[in-house]
């Protein structure tokens, strides 16, 4: 058979072309992953010699605060130890070795930045540096110096080649008799977070809870009288948690959907509960519902409670309440509430918080009388409502006048101790047709 | 030049082609899809039509169950699409549905609110998009459970950007867009709901190895396919 001669010629040609242009790119590709990967290792390297720095400054600061006699000098060392530790956590949380050792690091670190900035307030606020604040320091400038020889030892590593990355040495666990909670690094301005209130927030014990152990069945009807026995269409236990205490996990079919509940096992409480759809319309205003979450909180065997902050979307609306006592506001204390607006019945509900801090507090007495407080803010708040409240603060609660005012345009709320005068937060509110937020 | 070897060039040649063409096109990325677990205004819409052309009967409820994928798919077949059960552009575009992107609890609190929202959201669609709704709100705790405690970076996006962290973050899929009950339970979790009551960490019993660290970590609670530890 005669063939095309050019076919004979051609195929190959073609063949070796596309062959050839295949190893190109592998070539090409193999050339791109190894920069990424240069580039990768680059910003390891980078986070590492800085975390190393970082360390060295802070190691520094602390032998300068042990020897430091001036509560100048005390404050200052210790805003750039906080500052320093930021900046050494930021770097820490870049490295890629393994959770655990990393974890031991941070964790120090953190811990750390925390406590020089509550020491720096308080000296701020006229307090002195106590002995077990000494002791405290000692005990930390020594973990410093262990996480420092792990660090270096790591330097060690790198400069003979070795990627210390891939096996990093177990940093100790340094037990540091601190919270274990720290504070974010920015306060996230979303519309509840807990509004800006939220420490003193799962430490395990749970101070407003009753007494006695609930069993399975005295969980349900505790459910169900909480739900409202006419809503349910069925309710069952689904299990058992330890959310933070021991509870029971139940689930309800109601009209608007599937609601999950948990239940404490003393004392029979609700801690949290949620509706796993969203309504479709909005048949009540938001004032109703609002009024409708407060009857349905005093109906529930809860305390007076103020509202706080709200938000509605998803036609669901959402309420922070706080517990009051003898008029004053007890923001510690915080129940979430959210109605469906369809409906106008609840389908959501929140108290870590309150069950957590509720108790009766013994002295709500203020020092300073409202006027005397009210000369101390700046000049420039037009103040329009005040009241007493109780606010949590790092080391606790401190009870406070909350002034609300505005300046320049915007609304804000300042809280200035009742008992010292310092003036404790400063908010900016932001207010729109969805609710209500504080910065 | 032999036969054989010609045929052997031939086929090297060919798959060397192939090869080419898929490292050269790249994946589009993952619009918003309906999918069996998607809830919301959405689903209602596409349960309405598929009612309304005759694919589906009963209700528009609003959740993708297997009842509305097995219409979807029958759609899909009829109008010489992708038969795959899932609701993404073309079929929403061949229904004359349009899928909103982002649900309408877009923040009106400020742009750094909502970009934390959606960046919880796209982590529990990434690890939770096949869980409960309390299971999801629990992945989204878990993430702001860390940034509160000492042993994890500070912020939301060094928590969940941590190297080794989350499983999505290592392989991609933290980049799909989330649907709108991914936003909501964003949303619960930011304000304060926490179905574990604190838990660090979780982890899927089933699929993670038996000499894994994470089992030294106390469990506080199962919620669907995960355990939640401390």
């Amino acid at each position: 058979m005669k063939k095309h001669p050019s076919f004979r010629r051609t195929v190959p040609a073609v063949l070796a072309a596309v062959l050839t242009l295949s190893v190109l790119l592998n070539f090409y590709q193999n050339e791109r992953v190894s920069a990424l990967e240069t580039q990768i290792s680059a910003s390891y390297q980078k986070a590492f010699f800085e975390t190393v720095t970082l360390m060295d400054g802070i190691g520094g600061n602390l032998e300068k605060m042990m020897i430091t006699g001036s509560a100048s000098m005390e404050q200052e060392l210790l805003g750039d130890i906080s500052r320093q530790a930021d900046a050494a956590q930021d770097n820490l949380s870049m490295l890629p070795a393994s959770l655990p050792s990393i974890s031991g690091a941070l964790k120090f670190v953190n811990q750390l930045g925390d406590y020089s900035c509550v020491l720096s307030d308080r000296i701020a606020a006229g307090g002195a540096v106590s002995d077990e604040d000494r002791e405290l320091l000692l005990t930390l400038q020594t973990a410093c110096g262990e996480l420092n020889s792990v660090l270096l030892s790591m330097t060690d590593a790198i400069r003979q080649g070795v990627n210390p990355f891939s096996a990093a040495p177990d940093v100790p666990d340094v037990a540091v008799p601190l919270s274990s909670m720290t504070e974010p690094a920015v306060e996230y301005p979303s519309l509840l977070y807990d509004g800006p209130f939220s420490d003193g927030r799962s430490t395990g014990t749970m101070k407003a809870l009753g007494g006695g152990q609930y069993s399975a069945e005295q969980a349900l009807e505790a459910a169900r009288s909480f739900i409202g026995p006419e809503r349910i269409v069925s309710i069952q236990v689904t299990g058992e948690g330890t959310t933070p205490v021991p509870c029971w996990e139940i689930a309800a079919h109601v009209a608007e959907g599937e609601l999950d509940l948990a239940v404490t096992r003393q004392g029979g409480q609700v801690v949290y509960m949620m509706l796993d759809d969203e309504p479709n319309e909005s048949r009540f205003s938001q004032a109703e519902l609002i009024d409708l979450a407060a009857s349905f909180l005093k109906t529930r065997g809860y305390p007076q409670c103020s509202v706080s902050y709200w938000s509605f979307d998803d036609n669901l609306l959402t309420v922070n309440f706080a517990a009051v006592q003898d008029g004053v506001v007890l923001y510690p204390d915080l129940i979430k509430v959210q109605m469906s607006a369809q409906s106008g019945l609840a389908v959501g509900f929140e108290a870590v918080n309150y069950l957590t801090n509720h108790i009766h507090r013994t002295d709500l007495t203020p020092v300073l009388s409202k006027d005397e407080a009210q000369a101390l803010l700046g000049p420039l708040l037009n103040v329009q409502h005040s009241r007493l409240c109780v606010i949590p603060v790092s080391s606790g609660e401190a009870l406070c006048y909350e002034f609300s005012g505005v300046a320049s345009g915007n609304q804000y709320l300042v809280y200035i101790d009742a008992r010292t005068g310092q003036e404790r937060r400063i908010y900016r509110v932001i207010q729109d047709k969805d609710g209500q937020l504080a910065v | 030049m032999s036969r054989q070897f010609r045929i052997i060039l031939a086929s090297a040649a060919v798959l060397a082609a192939i090869l080419t063409m898929i490292v050269l096109i790249r994946p589009a990325q993952a619009a918003a899809v309906l999918d069996v677990g998607s809830r919301g205004s959405d689903v209602t819409k596409v349960q309405k039509r598929l009612i309304q052309y005759g694919y589906l009967n009963g209700e528009a409820d609003g959740r993708y169950g297997a009842d509305t994928q097995a219409a979807v798919r029958l759609f899909q077949r009829r109008n010489g699409l992708t038969v795959d059960g899932r609701v993404g552009p073309d079929t929403a575009a061949a229904l004359g549905v349009t899928l909103s992107s982002s649900s309408s609890a877009a923040a009106s609190s400020g742009s750094s609110a909502s970009s934390n929202q959606y960046l919880l959201a796209r982590l529990i669609y990434a690890e939770a998009r096949g869980e409960s709704y309390k299971g999801k709100v629990a992945v989204g705790a878990v993430a702001l459970n860390r940034v509160r405690s000492s042993q994890f970076p500070n912020t939301l996006s060094g928590v969940i950007y941590q190297k080794n962290a989350f499983e999505c973050v290592t392989n991609g899929s933290i980049n799909n867009t989330p649907n709108s009950e991914c936003l909501r339970a964003a949303k619960e979790a930011l304000n304060g709901w926490d179905p574990t009551g604190g838990c660090l960490y979780f982890y899927n019993a089933a699929t993670v190895p038996s000499k894994s660290w994470i089992h030294t970590r106390t469990v506080k609670t199962v919620i669907g396919r995960h355990s939640f530890a401390v």
